[in-house]
């Protein structure tokens, strides 16, 4: 943790002599930190593209007439924000980002097991990326983010098709993620990196990519179906030839569920990180968050129906997601006990990535909490389809998954560019994403119990106070996403150095240059020691040494 | 902390100071220890994929399961017009090629160049001989529906007669059955479908289209693979130590075949 | 699982030759055989189709042969001609896991099926 010079040399660095050359190393790159910087950018740029959609539906709530868009333009909004921050931001962002930078260096390896299927994959991303560029600028589509037959395959007018092509090339981007790091943690740990000395990120990227990889193929296949009725006329889907409409939503939700545990479970994976290193602490349990990452994935492709209950699904199928739905609380629970205990007499420093952790925890419990009282069956009938719903998603989607993603990008911030971010800023918008989040979406939980439907932009006069509410609170959030981008970016010309392990971490991508070599280590290192090593007097020896200036 | 002890190997970026070339060539990628360890990898990483290979199908085969559940006559019906001995054929085709893969690969693991070529050549003739008789069974489909009876006098258009038959999904959907039940010989609507009509034999045609569609996309991507595998044997590029490639996608061509297994009794075998 | 699968780090080199390490190697012979079974299990598939053409089986004994020959082919594809018998570990789990999750969405679903009642009865109009 000594502050050491800025490196001579690292990944961001290269001798190439014009501009030519220097763009050309970057686009065909095969190193995995380069990679991940080229997601960073890509993603971020269709989260903005994510948000400015949620914005205009947010200004059109603020009156109850639908006065800002028709109807059918709003049903493309909503539509392109689903689409997008589903599929172009969620489901890549903590992979794709974080874990490409970091699995390699957490495990001790020069690099992916397959480098250049690693570039393929961000290839992919933007192809599919352009595509649903191309469904927006073409007037969008109307159909929702889930698709549903026999309107998307039947009677929408919209760009249907090529939003299909564009998600449906996206999972292949995912797939090719989630194969590199199955082989990656399987064949190139560091000599003595036992399974059960894995940072918990690894963990969670394998059991992330588990899911992918079995559950991507099958909404492939349905959108694929989708659109070959729409081209050819004719479909499996179609009622009028004895077909079913809700086999789709099967196809469909066999996927869209584990989806949203493909979102979650590498948050997880960064918040076991963010605490142990902000506590000073061993994490408490490891085995048992180890073992809950795989059980979630598993369970998770047990409990889709539970997305099925009002579309005549049978009671006895309904029954039996929601008691597995109920199962399924419980590893995510056993996670927050873990680091609870965790935090429990450890030395806590409120740094950002620290603040975004306990948000995390905090948001993640209420969206868990109330996607237990949607998986109750006479709950759900009352409230599907309302914003109690959209209100859940949010909550662990960007309250759970988004928090975790900006902790995670502060955390490694300085080993990624050997820079650190102004902490007051920092701090600032942590609080101010806090604020305008809670703002925003818990109103959305009163509207939906009053029974406010969802994806519907005219409303009784009686509901407009909570959506003024929220869309007030739109715009702090708004504000408080912008804010990173502009002392992140900053941090790059004026930040201070960071040197290896700025926040005294344990960890190998610590010990290496900020920011590291392209080969990742000068000496592939030998771990002889468990994950989160801290001592066990670590916390109380750190609280009584602390002093202002201290690293932590 | 993980500590890093003295002893720890020091690992080289570039260059191969410290050990045998005689070993390795330049296939190790530098990112790997040893060949052994590039080419486990390499297997888990195909087989991850194919993971995803048999969940793709295997929405297909579940659309498959529900609809043969629930109209059995009409599956049974369906399937009769299909041309089993050419399905049955090509089923050998494929499980001969699946053999000739196999084959290859342990040529390869022996070194033995020109037995690899042979055994790729002759799984490259039998994949485009099963694509044939694909394109064949097709067209005959296609024929029909235009009035010819056979491919044949489509081309060169003789003996064109009133549509009695056409199994391509689609506005001109006839499917000849002579019980006359709800609307089982009506076409199907476009953009308008009315209840009633509709035929659900197309639910089977769909199917079949689709499944063997999409298989023999996965057929021409295997065809490529191959070439490209008996290109780099030519040039001397696997040798008895290196034919990682040949083993992955020989991994590939052998899940083709798996599906196709799958596919025939499920297709052609329908009573 | 907590053997260590790491890299084999000082020395190993040079000790592999290519073979495969410690797991076992399929041979020629046994190929043939397995094409032999393939073309056996071929025949009786075809066979039994064509003897429930002539004499009336019930349908489901008719599906459940005819899967019972095509998963014992898969079978033999995937233990010899894929190499799965003789591969590691990890390689054979992901075989199974895949036909897992077939298994997961085909009964789940075909349960909700069975319990819903569908297809409905054709209604009074046409």
């Amino acid at each position: 943790m000594a502050a050491t010079a800025f490196p001579e040399s690292g990944y961001l660095h290269d001798d190439t002599p014009g501009l030519w050359a220097w763009i050309k190393s970057w686009l065909f790159t095969v190193d995995h930190k380069r990679i991940a910087i080229l997601y960073l950018l890509s993603i971020n740029f269709f989260f903005l593209l994510g948000g400015l959609a949620a914005t205009f539906v947010r200004i059109e709530l603020v009156t109850p007439q639908g006065d800002l868009m028709s109807s059918d333009v709003y049903n493309r909004m909503f539509t392109l924000h689903g689409v997008i921050m589903v599929f172009f931001f969620l489901i890549p962002a903590i992979p794709s980002v974080l874990g490409n930078f970091l699995v390699p260096l957490m495990i001790g390896a020069r690099d992916l097991a397959f480098p250049r299927l690693n570039l393929f994959s961000w290839y992919l991303y933007m192809f599919g990326g352009i595509f649903a560029l191309s469904a927006a600028v073409l007037g969008g589509v109307d159909t929702g983010w889930t698709f549903y037959t026999p309107f998307s395959s039947t009677y929408s007018n919209s760009n249907v098709i090529l939003t299909i092509t564009g998600a449906f090339i996206m999972g292949f981007s995912s797939i090719a993620t989630a194969v590199n790091f199955i082989a990656t943690i399987h064949k190139m740990r560091a000599p003595g990196l036992t399974w059960f000395r894995l940072p918990l990120f690894i963990w969670a990227a394998y059991a992330t990519s588990l899911v992918i990889v079995l559950a991507t193929p099958v909404v492939g296949i349905a959108l694929l179906l989708v659109a070959i009725e729409r081209i050819w006329g004719v479909g499996i889907f179609d009622p009028a030839l004895g077909g079913d409409p809700l086999l789709f939503q099967h196809l469909f939700w066999f996927y869209s569920h584990p989806a949203v545990y493909i979102m979650i479970l590498p948050a997880f994976g960064v918040i076991s990180e963010l605490i142990a290193t902000f506590s000073r602490k061993r994490i408490f349990g490891y085995e048992f968050i180890a073992f809950s990452s795989m059980a979630i994935a598993i369970l998770g492709f047990l409990v889709w129906g539970h997305h099925m209950f009002v579309s005549s699904q049978s009671m006895y199928a309904s029954l039996v997601f929601s008691f597995i739905t109920m199962l399924i609380a419980i590893p995510s629970a056993i996670k927050v006990f873990n680091w609870t205990a965790t935090l429990y007499k450890g030395s806590i420093s409120y740094r950002t990535p620290m603040l975004y952790a306990l948000g995390f925890m905090g948001l993640f419990v209420i969206g868990g909490l109330t996607g237990i009282f949607l998986g109750v069956v006479a709950i759900d009938i009352h409230v599907t389809d309302t914003y109690f719903v959209v209100a859940h998603f949010h909550y662990v989607m960007v309250g759970g998954t988004i928090m975790a993603y900006l902790g995670g990008i502060h955390f490694w911030w300085p080993k990624m560019t050997g820079r650190m971010y102004n902490e007051v800023w920092g701090g600032i918008s942590a609080l101010v994403v806090f604020v305008g989040f809670n703002m925003t979406f818990f109103p959305q939980f009163v509207l939906g119990y009053l029974g406010m439907p969802r994806r519907y932009h005219v409303y009784p006069q009686e509901f407009q106070v909570l959506h003024v509410l929220s869309s007030s609170g739109a715009a702090v959030l708004a504000v408080g996403f912008i804010i990173p981008l502009i002392y992140l970016l900053l941090s790059l010309v004026n930040g201070r150095v960071a040197g290896d392990n700025p926040w005294d971490a344990t960890g190998l991508e610590w010990h290496t240059s900020s920011p590291p070599p392209t080969h990742n280590f000068e000496r592939i290192p030998v771990v002889t020691t468990e994950a989160y090593a801290y001592p066990p007097e670590a916390a109380a020896r750190d609280a009584a040494e602390w002093r202002p200036g201290s690293p932590l | 902390m993980a500590t890093t002890t003295p002893t720890a190997k020091p690992a080289q970026p570039h260059g191969h100071d410290g050990h045998d070339h005689g070993v390795h060539g330049r296939e190790l990628q530098h990112h790997f220890e040893t060949v052994q360890q590039q080419k486990e990898t390499a297997t888990l990483g195909m087989w991850a994929f194919l993971v995803t290979e048999i969940m793709l199908f295997g929405g297909i085969f579940m659309a498959y399961i529900v609809y043969r559940w629930a109209f059995p006559e009409v599956w049974a019906a369906a399937a009769h017009h299909l041309n089993t001995p050419l399905g049955a054929v090509n089923t050998v085709v494929l499980l001969v090629s699946s053999l000739t893969v196999a084959l290859a690969v342990n040529a390869a693991e022996e070194g033995k160049r020109r037995r690899v070529l042979t055994m790729l050549g002759v799984t490259l003739v039998l994949g485009l001989t099963f694509l044939l008789i694909k394109g064949y069974e097709y067209s005959e489909k296609f024929a029909h529906c235009a009035g010819y009876a056979t491919p044949i006098s489509w081309v060169t258009g003789t003996g064109q007669h009133a549509v009695d038959e056409c199994l391509v999904p689609g506005r001109a959907f006839l499917f000849p059955e002579a019980h006359g039940a709800e609307g089982a010989a009506a076409a199907s609507e476009h953009g308008a479908p009315q209840p009633g009509l509709g035929s659900p034999y197309q639910l089977f045609y769909f199917l079949y289209f689709v499944a063997t569609g999409l298989h023999a996309v996965h057929m021409i991507v295997g065809l490529t693979i191959v070439s490209i595998l008996t290109f780099l044997v030519w040039r001397g590029m696997i040798t008895a130590t290196y034919f990682t490639p040949i083993e992955i996608g020989g991994l590939y061509w052998h899940l083709i075949d798996i599906i196709w297994v799958f596919l025939f009794p499920l297709f052609y075998l329908v009573h | 699982m907590a053997r260590s699968h790491a890299n084999p780090g000082h020395g190993a080199h040079g000790s592999d030759t290519g073979a495969e390490h410690s797991h076992g190697h399929i041979g020629q012979a046994t190929y043939y055989k397995v094409f032999a079974a393939l073309m056996v299990l071929m025949a009786l598939t075809v066979g039994a189709w064509w003897i429930e053409g002539i004499i009336a089986l019930p349908r489901l004994l008719g599906v459940a042969i005819a899967m019972t020959i095509a998963i014992a082919k898969t079978v033999l594809i995937v233990l010899f001609f894929m190499h799965v018998k003789v591969s590691e570990r990890a390689t054979q789990l992901y075989a199974a896991a895949a036909f897992l999750g077939f298994a997961i969405l085909v009964i789940i679903t075909m349960g909700d099926y069975f319990a819903r009642g569908w297809p409905p009865p054709p209604g009074p109009l046409p």
